[in-house]
């Protein structure tokens, strides 16, 4: 059975209407922590990584002051590339992204990471977003390493 | 999925080749009928009188359609009418023309490829397998046609959704843990201090900052101490915080209690020095319950529901050809995505979603909330409220409560409020709030499906008001509307956004609107939008302007070389009046290593010049941190931002680094070991098991080489589950002791779980049973191997010569039984047998089991 080693690289922060941070001037900031990552693929078959996955999720961190509302915007690949220009259709879900605060009473919320509603912060300084996926390799797909960045814009409107 | 337009054209293609291949097969005619075996795969069969063709066969349509569920009639005798799925194609066969009809095209057919006996219609499986784009295997030496990829019929499909139905009715129960862990509470445990620092190069006093904070478990609640400065470090002003939250997650009246500084109960959330109690959960669970998803197909259809790709409901429509299927949902969005299939084959897709706001509560689910305290802002002297919300029914939600402030400079204000909040039907979401002496709020959402969202909110402002707290000073009135349109759902990144704001102050009215439109084409993104904004002011001039706008976003571009695909870009570029440049701007970004990225570019705007940014940011394990360099016309500034949390675990005495912020979280730390005697601790001697994975919440973490592993920033209070991903252990023989463990975490602390690996071992045997010729090996046998100790139950079957084998077979005493059922079935009785599968670091086999079936008596 032929592998294809694959993966997808999330953590490509944009802020805007940034005042530089600081714990007295802060209005927003946004990290990228962890990659949205298929791991091995088998050619002809689709992978899937939910966003509530602990392992291969996509992960950004974002911290604002309580009650700023933000509008989330994902510019989102639609394949991962590979060797020799070699390319693999990239997919998000209706729901593949995943919101949740921090503070006490916070709830977690599915959203559309192709539509993300506005947010407000409401139970304390720091969001947690978690992003998901699928790849289709083909059944004759090449061999090698697959990746592509997905940007996310954090604005506070 | 393909238009049926195109799969008509994609088929008349299929069928003009294999006619040609038909053809000259059919040169030299030489037909007999012959009784065969009509097979599809391994579905279904049935034996048929067919009339042989050279080597191609012609089958009897009615029986064919019959097995294969595809709709179709006789028209006449000697005329089939069938429709084709997915795409309603009609497929017209008379047996004496020499064309057939599929959908709105004549296909011509060789004379020889049909024949007409008692009404039925015989027709070349060459020429069926290209309509409906399968493929026949004839075997004239056993006299069998069978259809290799029956999954392209409506039966293989209709199958394959059962086994999905099955295995989602498998999966239903999800990993459940046999260890639970309840909170361990501490009088004084843990302790972890989050920092940041920003230091401006050129001028660290008057322009840096600085925070830090303790935290610690005292008494099981969490004990936080902050210091941060106020302003600049220069004006020497101070905040501090202290708070003490305590939380009982199984307590019906209080779950929550906060003394010291912390935010206010209530949907108007505020900070205060006090205390605040509430009944209301730590972490709300995701899940609200189950909503029905409605709507009409026909009589007959049956109905799948996809979330994310995955079945989560399914039914059929009743004798109306209603349906209605309950999905649970979750807060937040919840599309789902909805596969229709007919009697006969037929497939509809559609979509419909149901948003669940933060307001709403589970059916009958109560929560409380009250909060005192001193206010933390100039604002007011002290403060107060009172939240009760409860949830009427599984789509509306009641609240109800009082804020009240007390203030020196003004008149105190007391704010008592009501609200309900929920759904009409799926698509209509309704808010409506009073809030006295403060705002009159409706809010209407229309969200049918993903691709259409419209939602318009009014509030009415009162006017009676001095220096309210609430509400924006000298604001009447407010009406917001924003719209979301995708106009193909398949390209998703196509849409129009736009958004109207009508405000009516005291000194006159604002009106701001914006539309933008979104589509992506490869890497490139780009966002053209509009934005009109209107300032009348009652005492002066009316100010109109208008601005057109261009945001682009640019993914990395692999063909650009080893360094440059790597880059990625976002400019932006907004005109006023006409076409006068306003601002514009050109950044490029590149990760430069692990955690390590840097952004460069340019931005100008009107009236501020030309200005240069270099930013640094660094994202590790351990700490987070930005530089920043600006140059423009007011001379160069470098900024350094420094974020992150040490963490001190008592129990081993180590220090660890985090990221942070760490106040309020949890984490697990522990080894993962090889359990050589069974006993399920960690003795000396016993073998550290390094690379293992643990799954710990949403976060995973491999073991070092000391076999220790290690996660923080998981939620207190609330159960996570640990997991031990059994694809990393060394040996397929090992096997995690516990599936999963289920523990409640103390704030601002490591709880240290060891993790043990049963090196496990295989067994092998046999069933025999008494025959006259003496003992024969059994096939299909169901074996339960038990545990005597634990109860836990592991099936096995044996092969067809009776042998069985079962890995992962945990150290421990076992009893080996034929279940009742199947002895009673056979009318046999079996002794159980007993085993003990001892620890080995190689793994132990235990062999040459045999159980023997007698006969009863």
């Amino acid at each position: 059975m032929k592998y294809l080693k694959t993966w997808a690289i999330a953590p490509l922060l944009a802020v805007a209407l940034l005042s530089w941070p600081s714990p007295a001037r802060a209005q927003l900031l946004a990290t990228g922590i962890r990659n949205l990552s298929f791991g091995l693929v088998i050619p002809g078959v689709m992978t899937t990584v939910a966003p509530s996955d602990p392992v291969r999720s996509g992960q950004y961190e974002i911290q604002a002051a309580l009650g700023t509302r933000l509008r989330l915007d994902f510019t989102l690949p639609t394949q991962l590339t590979g060797p020799s220009g070699a390319s693999m259709p990239l997919n998000f879900q209706n729901n593949d992204a995943l919101l949740i605060e921090t503070g006490p009473g916070a709830v977690s919320q599915n959203q559309n990471p192709k539509s993300m509603k506005p947010y407000t912060m409401l139970y304390g300084n720091r969001l947690l977003l978690f992003l998901g996926g699928s790849v289709t390799p083909a059944a004759n797909q090449a061999t090698g390493a697959y990746a592509n960045t997905v940007s996310l814009t954090v604005t506070i409107i | 999925m393909r238009a049926p337009g195109s799969r008509t054209s994609l088929l008349i293609a299929c069928l003009v080749l294999a006619t040609g291949t038909v053809r000259r097969g059919y040169a030299q005619d030489a037909s007999e009928p012959v009784l065969i075996q009509l097979d599809l795969g391994r579905l279904a069969g049935r034996t048929v009188y067919a009339i042989r063709q050279d080597d191609d066969v012609l089958l009897p349509l009615s029986d064919f359609f019959d097995l294969s569920e595809i709709q179709y009639k006789f028209a006449v005798p000697g005329v089939v009418e069938a429709v084709l799925q997915p795409g309603d194609v009609q497929l017209r066969i008379d047996a004496g023309s020499d064309s057939l009809i599929l959908g709105r095209h004549r296909v011509g057919i060789p004379a020889n490829a049909t024949r007409t006996r008692d009404g039925e219609v015989f027709f070349s499986a060459a020429l069926l397998g290209s309509l409906l784009n399968i493929r026949f295997t004839i075997d004239w030496s056993d006299l069998s046609v069978t259809v290799a990829d029956p999954e392209h019929l409506p039966l293989g499909r209709r199958i394959a959704r059962e086994a999905a139905r099955s295995s989602l009715a498998a999966s239903e129960n999800g990993v459940r843990p046999d260890l639970a862990l309840t909170l361990d509470r501490h009088h004084l445990g843990g302790l972890v201090l989050d920092y940041s620092l920003l230091s401006p190069t050129n001028n660290v006093i008057n322009g840096g900052a600085y925070s830090a904070a303790l935290g610690m478990d005292v008494l099981g609640g969490s004990l936080g101490l902050g210091v941060a400065s106020e302003s600049n470090i220069g004006e020497g002003r101070t905040r501090t915080d202290f708070s003490w939250n305590g939380v009982w997650r199984q307590n019906k009246w209080v779950s929550q209690l906060r003394l010291g500084d912390g935010i206010s109960t209530g949907p108007r959330p505020r900070t205060l020095r006090g205390f605040s109690i509430s009944n209301s959960p730590f972490q709300r669970p995701a899940l609200v319950g189950d909503v029905p998803y409605a709507g009409r197909l026909g009589p007959g259809w049956q109905v799948e529901a996809y979330r994310g790709g995955r079945l989560v409901a399914f039914d059929s429509a009743d004798a109306l050809g209603r349906f209605s299927i309950d999905v649970p949902i979750q807060y937040g969005e919840n599309p789902v995505d909805f596969v229709a299939y007919g009697p006969f084959g037929e497939i509809r897709e559609f979509n419909q979603t149901y948003r669940v706001v933060g307001e709403v509560l589970p059916r009958n689910q109560f929560e409380y909330g009250v909060a005192a305290g001193q206010c933390r802002s100039d604002a007011c002297q002290s403060s107060a409220n009172l939240d009760l919300r409860y949830g009427i029914s599984r789509r509306w939600t009641l609240q109800a409560g009082v804020d009240q402030f007390w203030r020196r400079q003004a008149t105190d204000l007391f704010h008592p409020y009501f609200s309900v909040a929920g759904a009409v039907a799926n698509s209509w979401l309704v808010q409506f709030g009073v809030v006295a002496n403060a705002v009159v709020r409706q809010a209407l959402s229309y969200e049918p499906s993903t691709d259409l969202r419209i939602s318009t909110e009014y509030n009415h402002f009162a006017d009676n008001v001095v220096s309210p707290i609430l509400t924006p000073g000298g604001r009447r009135e407010q009406w917001t509307t924003e719209a979301f349109f995708r106009p193909i759902s398949r390209f998703s990144s196509l849409y129009f956004d736009g958004s109207l704001d009508l405000i009516r102050n005291e000194t006159g009215n604002n009106t701001s609107a914006r539309a933008a439109l979104s589509f992506q084409v490869a890497e490139i993104r780009m966002l053209p939008s509009v934005r009109f904004q209107r300032n009348a002011i009652t005492s002066g001039p009316t100010s109109n302007q208008t601005f057109l706008g261009l945001n682009t976003f640019i993914l990395p571009r692999a063909n650009l070389g080893r360094f440059m695909s790597q880059v990625s870009a976002r400019t932006t570029l907004e005109t006023q009046g006409n076409l006068n440049v306003v601002s514009a701007s050109a950044y490029l970004a590149r990760p430069i290593g692990n955690g390590l990225r840097v952004e460069t570019g340019l931005g100008w705007s009107r009236g501020m010049g030309t200005m240069f940014t270099l930013v640094f940011s660094t994202t590790l394990n351990t700490v987070r941190a930005y530089s920043t360099v600006q140059s423009g016309p007011t001379g160069t500034e470098a900024v350094n931002y420094v974020q992150g949390s040490v963490l001190y675990n008592p129990e081993r005495r180590q220090v660890a680094l985090s990221a942070g912020p760490s106040l309020q979280r949890a984490g697990v730390a522990g080894h993962v070991f090889l359990d050589s005697n069974g006993n399920g601790l960690k003795d000396i001697g016993e073998e550290l098991l390094p690379g293992v994975r643990v799954r710990i919440g949403n976060i995973s973490s491999m073991s070092d080489s000391q076999g220790q592993y290690r996660v923080w920033d998981q939620l207190p209070y609330e159960p996570v589950l640990v997991v031990v991903d059994s694809m990393t252990l060394a040996s397929p023989l090992w096997t995690p002791s516990y599936s999963a463990i289920s523990v409640e975490l103390g704030p601002n602390q490591f709880r240290m779980i060891d993790l043990p690996i049963a090196p496990a071992g295989v067994i092998e045997g046999r069933v025999l049973r008494d025959a006259p010729t003496g003992p024969v090996g059994q096939a299909g046998i169901t074996l339960f191997i038990t545990n005597r100790r634990t109860g836990a139950r592991q099936a096995v079957v044996t092969f067809s010569d009776g042998d069985f084998y079962l890995m992962g077979v945990k150290p421990g005493e076992y009893d080996i039984t034929v279940p009742e059922s199947v002895t009673t079935r056979l009318g046999v009785k079996a002794t159980p047998l007993r085993f003990t599968m001892r620890a080995s670091r190689e793994g132990e086999t235990v062999s040459g089991l045999e159980i023997t079936l007698t006969h009863r008596p």
